[in-house]
């Protein structure tokens, strides 16, 4: 048995196949051209040609053949086994063989740990590799959600942004044909204007008080005040198509008149009282009316003068027959006429009832009366005032300086301040530092040094049409508006400040939180409709992400804050006009400090201010004289505080003055300005309080030539 | 030319009047020349300077920030992050936007900080705010020279403080400091002769 199977081994062993002995000596050649000594497998010629295999780093020669796992080929990858029957299958003897054979079961030994670690780490890795599968999985979901979620909040936003933006429309335009609205369209028209006060608010949280105000004033389905009303509530609808409202000093001949007609008789389009109010005018109002009107006819029609201090002026130049006469709009009583050369006589000082007077609520039942009252308003429409704010319009402005009117105004926010007084106009009021006070002659007050006979040019009332409300710090493109309209190009208040922003006219600073980053500022792509923020080089900054995680380049917050916070510098206002116009622009203002400087030879600051107000500023105001004498409206830029007179920082605003006043020689008494912001049409003011303002900036103005 | 200033002044200046403040001058001035550079648009609103120690010397620096209101005729503005800072000279030269201040930081780029005017501020009629901002320019006048020199004037430094305080923007109190922080401690007596 023994024998037998000896011999079994023996005849297995030898028809083994074993290399030739030329085959070793030849050897062969691998395909980088290595020479290997048989046997030559695919292997050994990857080991000795430096192919790893993507086994891992090293040189596969160095880590003993760098096989792959399933090659076996190093010992410490768990290739020992291998490795031993590889050598077996190389020995040449049979004892060789045998016994390397026999060493086989101790490679398993050492290999079968390797192994069962080896399938433990592969199994790892390919769980996670499953599980970051699974994770990229999940991620991309939230991501698509929060897409998802972000395009819909997006939309949201644009959709409020555009509620917000876009005026609900004009509501009262039907006025114009006099046909009134049905009381159904009112209700739609009033929740549309809510709808949109809410949005303004989500947009701009500032806005909650006005929304508030709207919701607390809401007016009568017919009444003047509605025009207020929508005027303060759906900011920003063109006023081309729309009457001026009946307690508008320049637009009504005949307030009461027309506030008769809307509060007890409407009126039907195409009929007379419809095109001609004075028809439907008593004996008495009619009388006032035509007086008016001859007073429009004589050059001197011009604006009731809104602030105290001015209406004392205007009405100290009316006594002295120096300055044209109106009949106070909103509240024409008799003594507010002041009898004199040119003016009124004295059956036009008829108690004409103002839009407010409680006689007005006459003849109306109890609960009308009431319901009126109790919105605020009297059932003409007129605002009763003192239900949050005063009224953003004409009437608000006059009722506040007319004494006598039934209903107590709202005071303005602080007292103003001066009147033409005995001080250099140009000076400021108040005390300065001792050091800076100097003693100096006195100079007349402007009524004593005016001829006798007004004149008036320009035309107060002439831009009456394209006049509105700025809604934000668009009061230069507001006094641009006014020129264009008149030129034909009707556009609105939110038209041009996009159309400016998208070319560059407006300037938006915006904080880029770097200590050198003043110069960021906002941009505005007009085929986007997004904006962005660029750096001082005008390169765009880096995409920022909101609190929702939404990126701000994408939504419209920097447009929200830049129609907030964009307005013009001093020199676009020129540009910008000469672009939409198309003609030459004059765009004048002070000398640098440096050319005031070589002028007046000296650092000083007060010399560089006395050279500008002595030298300067005649020729500025000869500037404007000349400018408005040739048909052309003047944009000035004046300094808030004193345009206002109350507590301002330092801050200016742009108005187009329309008019003025000159005397005998010439020389300019008072100026009619109409303030976007204040919304006041054909405001005068003396040529003191004028001048103080303007020199509070460097008497620029911008005119066509 | 001295003779014509001092006859332009003579002129000019009535009895009880006044004539404004170099300082206040040579702000107005800067806004007006950086316009172009520091993005300040008319509406815009200029701090009240401060004076900070320059490499040559002394020099003042205001922030130019937006405010707004309700409406824009509105008293009660709320304040915006500045996005500018001017510095200048006493008479208004050497002006520039560049100017590395490093304000507060916040949340968020844009938002609004606050008041503009006190409650007591807005109350005031506006001879009365004008006094006080003469009575500011005068004060800051008077404790910009011992603190360029780097003296000790308890008294200029008191004044300066009540009137400062009355004065300025409650929202900007923070952002004063940062624009200006050697003279804040000047001013809190941290700074010894």
């Amino acid at each position: 048995m023994a024998l037998r199977f000896a011999a079994f081994l023996l005849a297995v062993v030898v028809s083994w196949p074993v290399p030739s002995f030329a085959q070793v000596e030849v050897g062969c050649t691998c395909y980088c051209g290595a020479q290997l000594n048989p046997p030559c497998s695919a292997s050994a010629c990857k080991s000795a040609c430096g192919y790893s295999g993507g086994s891992g780093g090293g040189s596969s020669r160095e880590s003993g053949g760098g096989h792959s796992p399933g090659e076996g080929g190093g010992l410490a990858l768990g290739g020992v086994t291998k490795g031993i029957l590889g050598v077996a299958m190389t020995c040449t003897t049979l004892l060789c063989r045998a016994g390397f054979l026999a060493g086989a079961p101790f490679g398993l030994m050492y290999d079968v740990p390797v192994w069962l670690v080896r399938g433990v780490g592969y199994g790892l890795k390919g769980m996670a590799q499953g599980t970051a599968a699974v994770g990229r999985g999940v991620s991309k979901g939230f991501k698509n959600m929060r897409d998802a979620r972000a395009a819909s909040s997006r939309k949201r936003a644009e959709k409020l942004n555009l509620l917000a933006y876009t005026p609900v429309g004009d509501c009262a335009a039907t006025r114009v044909s006099g046909v009134y609205h049905a009381p159904n369209d009112w209700e739609d028209c009033k929740k549309r204007i809510l709808a949109r006060q809410k949005a303004m608010t989500r947009a701009n949280p500032f806005n909650k008080t006005n929304e508030r105000w709207c919701r607390k004033n809401l007016p009568l389905t017919s009444g003047p005040s509605r025009y207020q009303w929508e005027e303060r509530c759906d900011p920003g609808i063109s006023h081309v198509m729309v009457e001026p409202p009946f307690s508008d000093p320049l637009g009504s001949q005949s307030p009461t008149t027309k506030a008769q007609a809307y509060a007890g008789n409407p009126v039907k389009a195409g009929s007379r009282a419809a095109a001609d109010p004075i028809a439907t005018a008593t004996p008495a109002q009619a009388a006032l009316a035509a007086q008016y009107a001859d007073l429009v006819r004589s050059g001197l029609a011009s604006a009731t003068p809104s602030q105290a201090d001015s209406a004392t002026q205007h009405a100290d130049l009316v006594r002295r027959g120096l300055a044209p006469a109106f009949p106070p709009a909103t509240d024409p009583a008799p003594a507010a006429i002041s009898p004199g050369p040119g003016a009124l006589p004295a059956q036009a000082a008829l108690p004409v009832p103002a839009l407010r007077d409680p006689s007005e609520l006459a003849g109306l039942g109890p609960g009308e009366d009431k319901a009126a009252g109790q919105a605020g308003f009297d059932t003409s429409g007129a605002m009763l005032g003192k239900r949050g704010a005063a009224p953003e319009s004409p009437a608000g402005e006059s009722e506040r300086s007319a004494p006598g009117t039934s209903a107590p105004a709202e005071p303005a926010a602080a007292p103003r301040t001066s009147v033409a007084s005995a001080a250099d106009p140009l000076l400021p009021s108040a005390a300065a530092p001792p050091s800076a006070a100097l003693p100096g002659p006195e100079e007349p007050p402007p009524s004593a040094v005016i001829g006798s006979k007004p004149q008036v040019i320009g035309d107060p009332q002439r831009f009456r049409d394209h006049f509105s409300k700025q809604t934000g710090n668009t009061c230069a493109l507001m006094s641009i508006k006014q020129i264009l309209g008149d030129l034909g190009q009707t556009v609105g208040e939110e038209d041009l400040f996009w159309d400016a922003f998208a070319k560059g006219f407006i300037a938006a600073g915006y904080n880029c939180d770097g200590p050198l980053d003043a110069s960021c500022r906002a941009t505005y792509d007009a085929k986007t409709g997004l904006c962005g923020v660029a750096n001082k080089d005008g390169k765009r900054m880096s995409v920022d992400f909101d609190a929702e995680g939404d990126d701000v380049m994408t939504n419209r917050k920097i447009c929200d804050e830049a129609r907030r916070k964009g307005g013009m510098l001093a020199v676009t206002v020129g540009d910008y006009l000469g672009m939409r116009t198309g003609r030459q622009v004059q765009n004048t203002y002070n000398p640098s400090t440096a050319e005031l400087r070589a002028a007046t030879k000296t650092d000083d600051k007060l010399a560089h201010y006395l050279y500008i107000m002595r030298e300067l500023l005649p020729k500025a105001r000869a500037e404007v004289v000349e400018s408005l004498k040739k048909g052309n409206p003047v944009i000035v830029a004046m300094h808030v505080g004193s345009l206002r007179g109350r507590p301002e920082r330092r801050g200016l605003h742009a108005v187009l003055v329309t008019a003025v006043a000159v005397d005998d020689d010439g020389a300019p008494v008072g100026y009619y300005i109409n303030d976007s912001a204040t919304y006041e049409q054909g405001r005068f003011l003396n040529k003191a309080d004028f001048e103080k303002a303007w020199l509070g900036d460097d008497l620029q103005r911008v005119y066509l030539k | 030319m001295r003779n014509l200033i001092a006859s332009l002044l003579l002129s000019a200046a009535p009895a009880s009047g006044a004539l404004p403040s170099r300082l206040s001058l040579a702000a107005d001035s800067v806004r007006l020349s950086l316009a172009r550079e520091c993005l300040i648009t008319l509406e815009a609103f200029q701090s009240l300077p401060l004076p900070v120690r320059g490499e040559k010397g002394l020099r003042y620096r205001m922030m130019i920030y937006d405010a707004f209101g309700e409406n824009p005729e509105d008293h009660d503005k709320k304040v915006y992050v500045p996005h500018s800072v001017a510095q200048f000279d006493a008479t208004g030269g050497e002006a520039t936007c560049k100017v590395s201040v490093v304000f507060p930081k916040r949340r968020q780029r844009g938002g609004v900080l606050g008041d503009q005017m006190s409650p007591a501020t807005l109350r005031m009629s506006r001879e009365a705010f004008v006094e006080r901002e003469a009575r500011f320019y005068a004060a800051v006048e008077a404790a910009a020279g011992p603190f360029a020199a780097g003296k000790k004037d308890a008294k200029a430094a008191a004044e300066f403080l009540a009137v400062f305080k009355a004065h300025s923007e409650p929202a900007l109190a923070e952002y004063y400091r940062a624009m200006a922080p050697d003279f804040f401690e000047w001013l809190e007596g941290g700074e010894k002769k």
